[in-house]
């Protein structure tokens, strides 16, 4: 069925009124039914996430010369990548793309800062934390290379690394 | 109790006792974690899914969060059962459709579901009936506490939790409530309750979370923000705007009562004879049938049958619960007739 406001788009907003007594029908595509002022979007998604992340840089998703040339070194994400798929690689991102989402954290939360639930225990510091993304990400190079004498090495240090910051629970 | 003996009985939160369960159907929380020494889920190698699939898998059944034949390994489950979980709520569309390793923990009674490796490496959800956010905010943090012991979570003193999307990060903490509003729909006030609800930074989605319609006239009001503001405010925020949305409707359905009752018991009556009669009802028409005859119940227009019922009904009468239920697949126009039969036999027991 074809929206009945612009006769192209497929209709998937469907309404059922009373007017006057009598029952109206309409179906609408989403973007008619936004117009109209009958169907909102539903949250933040993809699309518009992208969106609100190529107003804060300046450019639009499509232009990607545009966009700065940043990569994360832990889990190899660009800004670019991140434009288009709207998730994060690893939580260095937070990090390395902080002043190109400040703009993106603001429109969509209510504040900076989070004063929330915290965990329990003192965890590792953050670098630490990078620090073990990133053997790990060796580790996946070095196996995808096939060089094992080297895999192995970081497979040690990893393990060395995670005893002594998660415990021997792990 | 395997996962396909789901389908037997409706999970906690359908059970139409909770606070205010005229119009709001259930609460939900959901918390978004992920550990700290991994890239996030998205970003996984196939040997490091694995690997935080096991390790998460392990706590989850060592701490008793579900027992083993209710952890599903969706790696491994049939297409039937997936759709069967994503009917049930217990996970998301996006989690039973995509790839390598991930599961599903689902707890007694379906209160507590845990899915491992979705976008994030935890998502843990909480679901009970009626209005009861606090509660279901409270055991979702009990759970938090008891895998948070076994692992170090990503955390950031500044922005909180980190999560794979950005638009959970911080609490990473998303409630949200379940109402049915078909006067509002009925009267067209339905657009004005939402921009007012979107304003204060709610969100509101369809029966099956983002991107689907409302079907059946079921809507999910949630908080949009999860950076900046505690928990308890996120869930205050969201419990301050239900009542208003609840005495809205109940206005419209008096309204609709008092100026077109013939109108309102007729369209009512038509959809209890649909239900009680019809030989090939489609999954939409149901749930629009269903919504009509649950509002008639609440006015005390029908006779019967009782509430719980009708929100069964809800439930039973989607595809892969159809199939599960007759032990097989069905084609398109088999699940019509079949669903026909099984409305006809809930809809008069004698």
């Amino acid at each position: 069925m074809k929206c009945q406001e612009c006769n192209k788009e497929k209709a998937i907003v469907h309404l059922t009124d009373i007017e006057g007594g009598k029952k109206v029908e309409r179906h609408l595509c989403l973007e008619c039914a936004q117009k109209l002022g009958v169907a909102y979007p539903a949250t933040v998604s993809l699309s518009t996430l992208s969106e609100l992340i190529s107003q804060v840089s300046g450019s639009q998703p499509e232009q990607a010369r545009d966009v700065p040339d940043i990569n994360c070194s832990v889990c190899g994400m660009s800004l670019a990548e991140f434009q288009k798929e709207g998730r994060f690689g690893c939580a260095n991102d937070y990090q390395v793309f902080r002043e190109h989402i400040s703009g993106l954290l603001e429109r969509v939360h209510d504040g900076r800062v989070h004063v929330g639930k915290v965990p329990r225990a003192r965890g590792a510091d953050l670098k630490t934390q990078t620090e073990v993304r990133a053997l790990r990400a060796q580790l996946n190079t070095a196996v995808s290379r096939e060089d094992y004498e080297e895999a192995a090495r970081l497979r040690d240090e990893l393990a060395k690394r995670l005893g002594r910051e998660e415990g021997p629970e792990s | 109790m395997k996962p396909i003996d789901l389908v037997k009985s409706p999970g906690e939160w359908l059970q139409a006792g909770g606070p205010d369960s005229g119009v709001v159907i259930s609460s939900r929380a959901r918390l978004a974690r992920n550990l700290a020494y991994y890239p996030f889920a998205p970003r996984l190698s196939m040997a490091e899914r694995a690997e935080v699939h096991r390790k998460l898998r392990d706590i989850i059944l060592s701490e008793g969060l579900a027992t083993p034949e209710m952890y599903i390994e969706l790696t491994d489950a049939g297409e039937l059962e997936r759709r069967l979980l994503v009917e049930r709520h217990l996970i998301s569309r996006e989690h039973s459709d995509s790839d390598g390793r991930r599961g599903v923990a689902v707890g007694d009674g379906e209160v507590v579901s845990i899915m491992v490796n979705e976008e994030d490496h935890l998502r843990i959800q909480v679901m009970k009936s009626g209005m009861q956010l606090a509660k279901a905010w409270e055991i979702a943090s009990g759970v938090d506490d008891v895998i948070e012991a076994h692992v170090e979570y990503a955390y950031d003193p500044d922005l909180g939790y980190l999560t794979a999307c950005p638009t959970n990060v911080g609490t990473g903490l998303r409630v949200s409530v379940m109402v049915h509003l078909p006067a509002l729909v009925l009267t067209g006030q339905v657009a004005k309750v939402f921009q007012a609800v979107t304003r204060i930074n709610l969100a509101v989605r369809g029966l099956y979370g983002e991107g689907t319609d409302a079907t059946g006239h079921f809507y999910q009001i949630s908080n949009q923000s999860t950076l900046g503001k505690s928990e308890q405010q996120l869930i205050d925020t969201v419990e301050s705007a239900i009542p208003q949305v609840v005495r809205f409707e109940q206005a419209a359905r008096d309204s609709l009562v008092r100026k077109d009752r013939t109108r309102l018991e007729d369209r009512i009556w038509r959809a209890y004879g649909m239900l009680k009669h019809a030989r090939m009802v489609s999954s939409e028409e149901t749930l629009t049938l269903l919504s009509a005859v649950r509002m008639g119940l609440q006015l005390g227009l029908l006779p019967g049958p009782k509430l719980e019922i009708i929100n069964q009904l809800i439930l039973t009468t989607q595809p892969a619960h159809l199939q599960a239920l007759q032990g097989r697949e069905l084609s398109v126009p088999e699940r019509d007739r079949i669903r026909g039969e099984h409305l006809r036999s809930i809809m008069n027991p004698n």
